[in-house]
């Protein structure tokens, strides 16, 4: 009988049945692989002088002024990035850095005292052994 | 030692069995080794070939499923102690032993050929995988990983089914394993 199970082509059919099915079952379960992306909502931490001046997600686009007695910001978001429109400070050295969108980047106007920095969410870093 | 028979019904002895059994073992673990070499173009964790899997998946239509199951355990360990470390020997227990189970029920329904009992054993193999994971890494997120992982796994079960089901054609006409 197990002989027969490995020769005979009758079984075929149902192989391609299989198959089938487990692809279907595939493409129906395939909007799981944006469960990730959906809550991967990093952060950018604004601070002045040492005090945390706002907290903004960097899934939306927004642009916003940051005003204090050292000086004014302007921080655009946009794509998931962010970065330093223009600045009111003598170097200008905040606005022709970069723009940072990952874990721990950091732009820093230091004649206004304020510094962009990015956190990612706590519990999102999947890490691991394999191979 | 009466659970160590063949298809066939005729008994080994014990001697025969160890030196099958061992044959058996280095084929794997060189198969393991083939695999080790070949870089996988898909930068998913956990993704191969599976070619190792050739040895138990044949194995299940002629030998008894307990000899199957120590060269298969044999093989996770040894490899595993070889060429990975013993996050994979977990990884590769996992799959592997769940993979067994659900081939070995495959075959007995007969519904399916060679072909068709790799595939199972495939995605098996790769979904017990994901579920040490997610338990190892405490992380249910990695379900993400789970329809890809299911292509991944029919993928290489169908590739490895066909050589099976060739070499189960072959062994047929030749052997008296």
């Amino acid at each position: 009988m197990t002989l027969n199970q490995t020769t005979k082509s009758k079984y075929l059919k149902n192989d391609l049945i299989l198959l089938g099915v487990i692809l279907i079952i595939s493409l129906i379960l395939l909007p799981l692989l944006n469960l990730n992306k959906a809550k991967d909502g990093a952060k950018a931490v604004i601070t002045v002088d040492g005090k945390e001046y706002k907290t903004i997600s960097l899934s939306e686009d927004t642009t916003f002024t940051v005003e204090t007695e050292f000086g004014t910001n302007v921080i655009t978001v946009k794509e998931n990035e962010i970065y330093v429109e223009s600045a009111d400070c003598p170097d200008k050295i905040c606005v022709n850095h970069s723009h940072i969108c990952h874990t721990g980047e950091s732009i820093v106007c230091l004649p206004h005292r304020m510094i962009i920095t990015i956190e990612g969410k706590e519990d999102s870093q999947i890490d691991g052994i394999s191979q | 030692m009466t659970v160590f028979h063949n298809s066939k019904g005729t008994k080994k002895t014990p001697t025969a069995l160890l030196a099958e059994s061992g044959v058996l073992v280095a084929l794997a673990l060189i198969f393991s080794y083939i695999e080790h070499l070949i870089p996988m173009p898909i930068p998913v964790p956990g993704v191969k070939l599976g070619l190792a899997n050739l040895v138990s998946l044949t194995g299940l239509f002629f030998l008894s499923p307990i000899q199957v199951l120590l060269i298969l355990v044999t093989r996770i360990i040894l490899a595993g102690f070889m060429f990975g470390n013993l996050s994979t020997i977990i990884y590769s227990l996992a799959g592997g032993l769940l993979s067994f189970l659900v081939m070995i029920l495959a075959k007995k329904i007969k519904a399916f050929s060679p072909l068709g009992v790799s595939i199972l054993g495939g995605v098996f193999h790769n979904l017990g995988q994901l579920l040490v994971a997610m338990l190892v890494l405490k992380s249910f997120m990695l379900i993400s990983y789970l329809p890809i992982l299911i292509i991944i796994g029919a993928i290489s079960g169908t590739l490895i089914g066909i050589a099976a089901k060739a070499l189960c054609k072959y062994i047929n006409k030749k052997s008296d394993l």
